[in-house]
């Protein structure tokens, strides 16, 4: 299990990590959410050991890994362009980390099973052993290649390969150790978005299968949320938030989270109730708290409580956008406006006056 | 904040830290012996470069300045001391001869610098972007020049440039075009292969841009590509500017009496004139001369560096085009300039007294007409390969050595640190060797290394160390913009895979530099072979080929000059094939570093 207590990174005067405590459970994926420059991937570096901590302390089951070097750690890590070294084969680089193998062959050892143990705890990397190991490394090899769905493509040169084949490679590679901790630093960044949609189910269902304790930083909550069971959510080298994706859904901590994953307007409960918002059928929004609400909130009703001016229509796939102004509350909020939907075919135009419902699914009652 | 993320594990997990050793602390010895092990590997070629080049070089400018009593004045009792440094300064300056040596030096180097970019930028945009038949010949021609002693190309276009040569009607023998002709020849290279491949990598999209913009072919490449190429550019000026201002052989040769450069003044007036204190005045101009060009190119060069990622990009190329024409005229005009000299070398080496034939060969089994030589030619060409590959393993050693530290970028988190400090000012003082005169380099190990524990004189290894310090600063920037503009986290990928850092150095590093450094290693060859400066005072008793060939010209007889011609085309042939066979091996798989180790 992975600890880390009041650690910060500091660049100069500039604090990129100030003061995170986090903690990964084995067989677990954490996944680090924040926008860019918040210091997320700092975070994971440190983590990894490839940053000097300025304070604060990194345990790994309890020891404490400050005077542990980077390539003593066993921890894993996958970089956003797969950095794979150039001057080998794909093969070559998946092999890389197996030099530490131990005689006999890796994969027909059974999960959860006594694997090869390593007696005494005798550092094993040493070149003689990876000769000598040379049939159970490419066993291995191929073995990794097909978890990542690139069997047969293991004699390829790394210059040949796309950007969705390089960052399965990396993964196969980062993999091969079998890492304590497979720290992933936006890993499917650097790829467009429909190869990331197919790479984000292969990740899961490899970091799934091979029970890999995982910290997935990205900056697309799309991502974050399929891929982890727990979210930790950025901001300005702090976490303002963590737990289970439903958890953060249903109850953001703050406004800042909030519009982070996807709530664009926070209201006063008062307000809302002002408007015409029957929040008192709902269970979980308590007088005196605010409450996000997504533009799925507000949905065009001619039934509905709400009503509103139209400002703008945008049309989606999936329906309408509309840009509106809740009359009751729209001088309290300053003129802002407000998101809301609307089925797609709906008769509405800019400046019509227009009544919506009130959805409480997609609004939730913020923590602080 | 620590909200506990509790989770469930899958049932059937492995323990993913089977393969492991377990977590332990690190002992304490352990990084500060890696610490350690980083010192040595910076220090013992400081050490090295601390007592053969700045002893040496050090003692004989203090003799010059400070306490050497001035042999042309003896009695008249010239002040030593600072305040003898001082006047013994202003002397030299007030000399109009000197002023005048010293105008001609930079004159004549910022003109072959700026010939050889105007001849080389049409060459570098033919031979590196574009694509036809004998391209990697033609490249392969264009560069055998660079690697070929200058006392060599300075014989070969006397013979030209003679009185009785092919183009002595031309009257350039003795004149500075026949120095600018063989200045050009020489580093005609240098330009290819600093501005090519930078060329070939260019992001073409800029100018592509230009075009849709409606800037036509040639706004396009004077607003748009000559900018983006402007350190390149700058870097190749520099560096051929370097050679040329302190070119010793071909102006020794070419200039006659009349044309001399510091260096070759520096010579006259430490063999000649025995004026030892003019000669450390000349010797320290020269090296705030190179100090000052050293220091642009260092500035052009953290630029150009952080841009050269060594990701293999895809390098540009296309077929010829009618628009090619200028250029693929201006490069033929090259490769005849090249080829002439050679052929004529070649040529003249087979005319003997006698007639056409190998009778010029043959004679380098003996001494020469009128015993000229202290030993045969043939002993020297074994002396010089013997010589030159030792200088060369040490060169490479110590390259690679300084490199290991030189390498390593500072950390984000203390990026002006001390250490980056020392590490830039390591940068320029292995560069040094480069601008200091190898006469004074040659002299000065003379002088200083003659008594005590450096009592080197009559060791066979003093002529290679000469000819490694001269050779290192070459390899040195081959290499190390290689191991700069590799990206560091491929370093860090392998650490994380659990390479300990004497892994990570083998299996990234090294490979990395893999093919540069074998081009390196035949080029500091090259260079040992040819070096003249330094080696004509050391290799006295001894002699490599080169100091052969010079002595042989220096003497009347037909007999002797025709032995010195073949001299010469036995030592060209061969520094051209090491070199050529190295550039073949790294073109056959140029995938990756192909060129990114330009010089």
């Amino acid at each position: 299990m992975l600890t880390a207590q009041g650690i910060s990174v500091a660049y100069g005067a500039m604090r990129a990590v100030d003061g995170v405590d986090l903690r990964i459970p084995d067989g677990c994926v954490l996944s680090l959410l924040g926008p860019s420059g918040c210091g997320k991937s700092t975070l994971l570096r440190a983590v990894a050991g490839l940053e000097p901590l300025q304070a604060g302390r990194i345990d790994w089951d309890g020891t404490d890994l400050a005077s542990v070097a980077v390539h003593r750690r066993g921890f894993g890590l996958m970089f956003q362009d797969g950095v794979l070294f150039p001057h080998r084969t794909v093969a070559g680089n998946v092999a890389y980390g197996l030099h530490r193998l131990p005689a006999g062959d890796f994969s027909a050892t059974p999960p959860g099973g006594g694997g090869p143990s390593k007696a005494g705890g005798g550092f094993p990397g040493r070149f003689g052993r990876h000769r000598r190991n040379r049939a159970a490394i490419a066993a291995r090899v191929t073995e990794l290649l097909n978890l990542v769905g690139l069997g047969g493509l293991g004699d390829r040169e790394v210059a040949t390969l796309s950007g969705g084949q390089a960052q399965r490679v990396a993964l196969a590679r980062a993999l091969g150790p079998e890492p304590r901790l497979l720290l992933l630093d936006e890993p499917l960044a650097a790829l467009d978005r429909s190869l990331r949609d197919r790479l984000v189910v292969d990740l899961r269902r490899v970091l799934a299968e091979t029970g890999t304790t995982a910290l997935y930083v990205t900056h697309d909550q799309d991502e974050a949320f399929a891929v982890a069971g727990a979210v930790a959510l950025m901001d300005a080298g702090r976490i303002r938030q963590i737990g289970p994706p439903g958890q953060v859904w249903r109850r953001p901590a703050d406004e800042w989270v909030a519009r982070f994953v996807g709530y664009e307007t926070v209201f006063d409960t008062a307000a809302l109730l002002a408007a015409g918002v029957p929040l008192g059928d709902t269970a979980g929004f308590s007088a005196g708290s605010r409450v996000a609400v997504r533009p799925a909130g507000f949905v065009l009703d001619p039934a509905g409580t709400v009503r509103a001016d139209c400002l703008g229509v945008l049309p989606g796939p999936d329906g309408l956008r509309l840009t509106v102004q809740i009359q009751a509350i729209g001088r309290q909020m300053g003129g802002r406006s407000v998101a809301a939907v609307a089925a797609l075919g709906s008769s509405v135009m800019v400046g019509d006056q227009i009544r919506l419902r009130f959805v409480p699914a997609a609004a939730a009652s913020l923590a602080s | 904040m620590s909200a506990p993320v509790i989770l469930a594990p899958a049932p059937s997990i492995p323990d993913p830290a089977d393969g492991w050793a377990p977590l332990t602390a690190e002992p304490r010895w352990r990084p500060a012996l890696r610490r350690a092990g980083l010192v040595v590997a910076a220090g013992l070629p400081l050490l090295f470069f601390a007592v053969f080049f700045v002893y040496p070089v050090g003692s004989l400018l203090g003799r010059g300045l400070l306490d050497f009593p001035d042999a042309t004045r003896a009695g008249s009792g010239a002040p030593g001391g600072i305040r003898g440094f001082a006047e013994g300064f202003w002397e030299v300056l007030q000399r109009a001869r000197f002023r005048r040596i010293l105008q001609f030096t930079v004159e004549q180097a910022a003109a072959s610098a700026g010939l050889c970019l105007l001849l080389g930028v049409p060459g570098a945009h033919l031979l590196y972007r574009c694509r036809f038949r004998g391209r990697t010949a033609l490249r392969a021609l264009l560069t055998i020049p660079f690697v070929l002693p200058t006392v060599v190309v300075g014989l070969a276009f006397r013979t030209l440039f003679a009185a009785d040569g092919a183009l002595g009607s031309w009257g350039w023998d003795g004149s500075v075009w026949a120095i600018l002709a063989a200045h050009v020849f020489l580093n005609y290279a240098v330009v290819l292969r600093i501005v090519g491949p930078a060329w070939a990598r260019l992001d073409r999209r800029p100018a592509e841009a230009a075009r849709t913009l409606g800037a036509g072919p040639t706004r396009t490449l004077f607003t748009v590509v000559v900018p983006a190429l402007g350190p390149s550019l700058a870097g190749a000026f520099l560096m051929v500017f370097l050679f040329c201002a302190t070119s010793f052989g071909v102006v020794l040769i070419l200039g006659g009496g009349a044309l001399s450069t510091l260096e070759t003044e520096i010579y006259r007036q430490t063999t000649e004139q025995l004026d030892l204190r003019t000669a450390a005045v000349l010797s320290v101009l020269q090296i705030l001369l190179v100090a000052a060009v050293l220091i642009i190119g260092a500035r052009l060069r953290r630029r150009t560096e952080v841009a050269l990622r060594l990701r293999s990009t895809r390098e540009f190329r296309r077929p010829l085009r009618l628009s090619d024409l200028p250029a693929a005229l201006v490069t033929a005009g090259a490769a005849v300039l090249v080829a002439g000299p050679l052929g004529v070398l070649l040529v003249r080496s087979l005319r003997t007294p006698a007639g056409w034939g190998f009778g010029n060969y043959q004679a380098l089994g003996g001494i020469g007409e009128h015993n000229v030589l202290l030993v045969s030619g043939a002993a020297a060409l074994e002396n010089s390969l013997r010589t030159a590959a030792v200088a060369a393993s040490m060169a490479v050693a110590l390259a690679v050595l300084l490199a290991v530290s030189l390498a390593r970028r500072p950390a984000r988190t203390h990026p002006r640190s001390l250490l980056a400090g020392v590490r830039n000012g390591l940068d320029g003082l292995v560069m040094l060797p480069l601008g200091v005169s190898a006469v004074t380099l040659g002299f000065g190990f003379l002088l200083a290394l003659d008594s005590g524990p450096l009592d080197l004189r009559a060791s066979a290894l003093l002529l290679p160390i000469a000819q490694a310090l001269v050779a290192t600063p070459l390899v040195i920037r081959m290499v190390l913009p290689v191991l700069r503009g590799a990206d560091d986290r491929l370093r860090q990928a392998a650490a994380v895979l659990g390479a300990p850092p004497g892994r990570v150095w083998l299996s990234v590093d090294l490979p990395l530099m893999g093919k540069t450094l074998a081009g390196a290693s035949a080029l500091a060859y090259a260079v040992a072979l040819g070096e003249f400066g330094a080696t004509s005072f050391l290799a006295r008793q001894n002699p490599t080929l080169p100091i052969v060939i010079g002595r042989l010209i220096e003497r009347p007889g037909p007999a002797n000059s025709g032995m010195a011609l073949a001299a010469a085309t036995i030592l060209a042939l061969v520094c051209g094939c090491v070199v050529a066979a190295v550039d073949m091996a790294a073109d056959s798989h140029a995938g990756l570093s192909g060129s990114a180790g330009g010089w």
